[in-house]
């Protein structure tokens, strides 16, 4: 009778969880499904069976000169996001070791500080922002977003990596300290294999962060330099129907990050498996 | 000894980083360097004066290096020509164009900054009727009249007066149309005459009401109109309502500025309860989320028998692959106590007065909203004649080419643009400058977007039209002066 109930409920809850998945996974379907329409089979009823067409990508990846093509915009935002999430993860792991394996005289002051850069809305700092880049020659540069998407990031990368870090067990870097290992010995073969997956799980939220951003890139650089989300929304059309093709475009710009996520998460099952304790 | 060696290792690993950093930093900027095209100033400047070196020193090179930067918004006519550029425009003046497409909205917020705070990073930006004469007046942009003397075939007296007369501000001309339009009653023909009723040429609202309510089925809806909350959506369609109905947003105070509400008098509460009746009884399912894209999509899939939005509308409809070609009537805007009510809008091309290269700028600008461009687009698009921007020129509308492509519309967009009651479009003088749709002030995009929402929350029954009013009057009071 126990094991029963346990499993009706173990069965309903996997129910339930299968519902929500659906539910989050639905526009998603939708949004590829779109991609291979017509135009006019998009935006009318909606349809399940239909002739599949690959027209739609064509268009959205079409370069014309002059216009933001597909190609440019990736490349710029593969710069933007590959530069910033490396930065992001040099700065932050010698600033979580300091805040949790070492940490430094008022070490929670520091971290309080790191997430009040994040409490301004972004909008309300635009202007000062524009002026800035508009001073120092760098609006409608890669090298602007690379600033921008680091200072995002950092805060969040630290903060995740410091949990990551303090569960580290002190007894394995007193252990290999006895064993004569030095800092270089204690971090690569001690420290790094447990918070791997610590890692691979904040690089991926940063080039998520990043690759999604719209307001900074749009603002800053409308002309030059622009990221893959101002390439989709320039498919938009106030006169005319654009569904198909701006799924196509969603599409495309989603596969990357998905991609990024497919590796991530093997990368954070091995680092799981491989580290010290299991 | 530990201690010693931990500190050279972490001196060794915060120069390792520093270097790092810098060596990314490096790489980026050396990348972006490689891609650049127009923005980096210094190197367009070395590459021009290059390129006017080489020019002199090989007089036989006829084309210079020269490129603008423009900003437009995703429309299919300005998809075209930015497709038609290359060959029609860059081939014969070796001027580049570097094109922006944004979606409108963004476009305006980006546009506004970079125009009236120095960017410079347009030579030319694609603005509204609305925006026009308000930055001509703040000194923002170069009067063209300045630049068309010395431009003969650029043919100023071809412009479509009522379009001129929406992007001047005392007498100069702020920006070059590219596209306009109008708005007017699109309809099913079939539908109409299958009902045994007749439309007329230019209806009354209580006439096309009565059709709409008539014809209004479980399968077809009676008549889209919009709901979406927006001044330039629900707002735009709203306002040229309001307007025949004698109401009116603000009067305007002797120097123009912006007077007392007039959200609670009765004929703004008549037009409303109207125009909220009328979805609800003879509207679109799902009216609050609709503007032009959804009602066309309506249109298109024969969900909807009427359609009050803009002319251009008609020449999707009329496109070879549309669903509804050949079905169509199109008859005048509708109105109340007022002769017209047609609106007045277009996408025009400026100079902004920041432009590094206000000639050149000139020189794209003339080509692309000309006589010239019409016809050559015509011959080259795919969509033929009948996908030219429409409602800028009057010698678009003589042409026998595009008068055999857009047979089923052109006289009726015409005459709605030449209806279209720009100089005074309701009972009383508006404050500001001219405006059908709109009122031509800065405050009206905030308060027509906030108070739109209220009708749109109106159309859907989520609040009452009473409180939609009284809440839109303190709305539009507080700007009041």
């Amino acid at each position: 009778m126990e094991v029963g109930k346990k499993r009706a409920v173990s069965f309903l809850l996997g129910l339930l969880s299968w519902g929500v998945a659906l539910v989050f996974f639905f526009p998603i379907f939708w949004m590829v499904l779109n991609g291979f329409k017509e135009e006019i089979d998009a935006n009318t009823d909606p349809k399940l069976v239909f002739d599949p067409t690959f027209d739609r990508f064509d268009e959205v990846t079409s370069q014309t000169q002059g216009l933001l093509g597909f190609r440019e915009a990736f490349m710029n935002s593969v710069w933007a996001v590959s530069i910033s999430t490396i930065l992001v993860l040099v700065l932050a792991v010698p600033a979580a070791y300091a805040l949790a394996i070492r940490p430094v005289a008022k070490w929670r002051d520091v971290l309080f500080f790191f997430i009040s850069t994040k409490f301004l809305p972004v909008v309300a700092a635009i202007l000062p922002l524009w002026i800035i880049a508009r001073e120092l020659d760098l609006l409608n540069t890669r090298l602007v977003l690379i600033i921008l998407y680091t200072a995002m990031n950092l805060p969040l990368a630290v903060w995740m990596l410091r949990s990551f870090f303090s569960e580290v067990p002190k007894e394995l870097i007193e252990a290999a300290q006895i064993d004569g290992a030095k800092l270089r010995g204690q971090i690569t073969s001690v420290i790094l294999p447990i918070v791997a997956p610590g890692l691979a799980a904040t690089a991926l939220l940063c080039v998520i962060f990043a690759w999604n951003e719209f307001f900074l890139a749009v603002q800053l650089n409308p002309v030059d330099g622009s990221t893959i989300p101002i390439w989709v929304t320039s498919n938009v059309s106030t006169r005319g129907n654009f569904l198909a093709k701006l799924s196509a475009a969603s599409t495309l710009a989603t596969l990357p990050v998905v991609l990024a996520g497919w590796l991530a998460q093997k990368r954070m099952i091995r680092g799981l498996s491989m580290g010290a304790i299991k | 000894m530990t201690r010693t060696s931990r500190k050279g290792w972490s001196i060794r690993l915060l120069l390792l980083s520093l270097l790092a950093v810098f060596a990314l930093v490096a790489a980026a900027c050396g990348n972006d360097d490689d891609s650049d095209t127009s923005s980096d100033a210094p190197a367009t400047a070395a590459a021009t004066a290059a390129a006017t070196a080489a020019a002199t020193e090989q007089p036989a090179a006829p084309v210079e290096s020269r490129s603008i930067n423009v900003a437009i918004v995703g429309n299919p006519q300005m998809e075209d020509i930015a497709s038609l550029t290359p060959s029609l425009f860059t081939a014969q003046t070796g001027i580049e164009v570097n094109y922006t497409f944004l979606e409108e909205q963004t476009l305006r917020e980006i546009v506004t900054r970079d125009v009236g705070a120095g960017g410079e990073q347009f030579d030319v930006v694609m603005i509204g009727m609305f925006e026009a004469p308000q930055f001509g007046a703040n000194g923002w942009l170069y009067d063209l009249n300045d630049f068309a003397a010395d431009t003969p075939e650029w043919n100023v007296g071809d412009i479509i007066p009522a379009v001129r007369g929406g992007l001047s501000y005392e007498g100069g001309l702020y920006a070059s149309p590219f596209y306009a339009e109008s708005s007017f009653v699109m309809y099913r023909q079939d539908v109409i005459d299958a009902a045994g009723l007749t439309m007329p040429d230019a209806p009354t609202w209580d006439e096309l009401a009565d059709i709409a309510r008539t014809i209004d089925s479980d399968e077809m809806a009676g008549i889209c109109l919009r709901g979406k909350p927006g001044w330039g959506d629900l707002g735009a369609a709203f306002t040229t309502v309001l307007n025949t109905f004698g109401g009116t947003w603000w009067l305007a105070n002797a120097d123009g500025s912006i007077g007392a509400a007039q959200v609670d008098q009765p004929e703004f509460r008549e037009a409303l309860e109207f125009y909220v009746a009328l979805i609800n009884d003879a509207g679109q399912d799902d009216a609050a989320n609709a503007s032009f894209n959804e009602c066309l999509s309506l249109y298109q899939n024969g969900q909807v028998a009427m359609w009050y939005d803009a002319t251009v509308a008609a020449g999707i409809l009329e496109a070879d692959d549309s669903p509804v070609k050949g079905l169509n009537g199109f008859a005048l805007a509708p109105t109340k106590v007022t002769d017209a009510s047609g609106w007045l809008w277009a996408w025009a091309l400026a100079i902004p007065q920041n432009s590094s290269d206000p000639d050149t700028a000139w020189e794209y600008v003339s080509w692309a909203t000309s006589e010239e461009y019409i016809n050559a687009a015509g011959e080259s698009l795919a969509g033929g004649w009948a996908a030219v921007p429409p409602g800028t020129r009057e010698s678009t509308y003589a042409n026998p080419n595009y008068q055999a492509a857009a047979q089923a519309f052109a006289q009726k967009t015409l005459d709605a643009m030449l209806a279209a009651p720009i100089d005074n479009p309701g009972t009383t003088p508006r404050p500001g400058l001219p405006g059908v749709q709109y009122v031509g002030v800065p405050e009206f995009q905030d308060v027509g977007t906030r108070c739109t929402e209220q009708f749109s929350a109106a159309i859907a029954g989520s609040i009452s039209v009473d409180s939609a009013l009284s809440a839109c009057q303190d709305i539009a009071s507080a700007v009041s002066n």
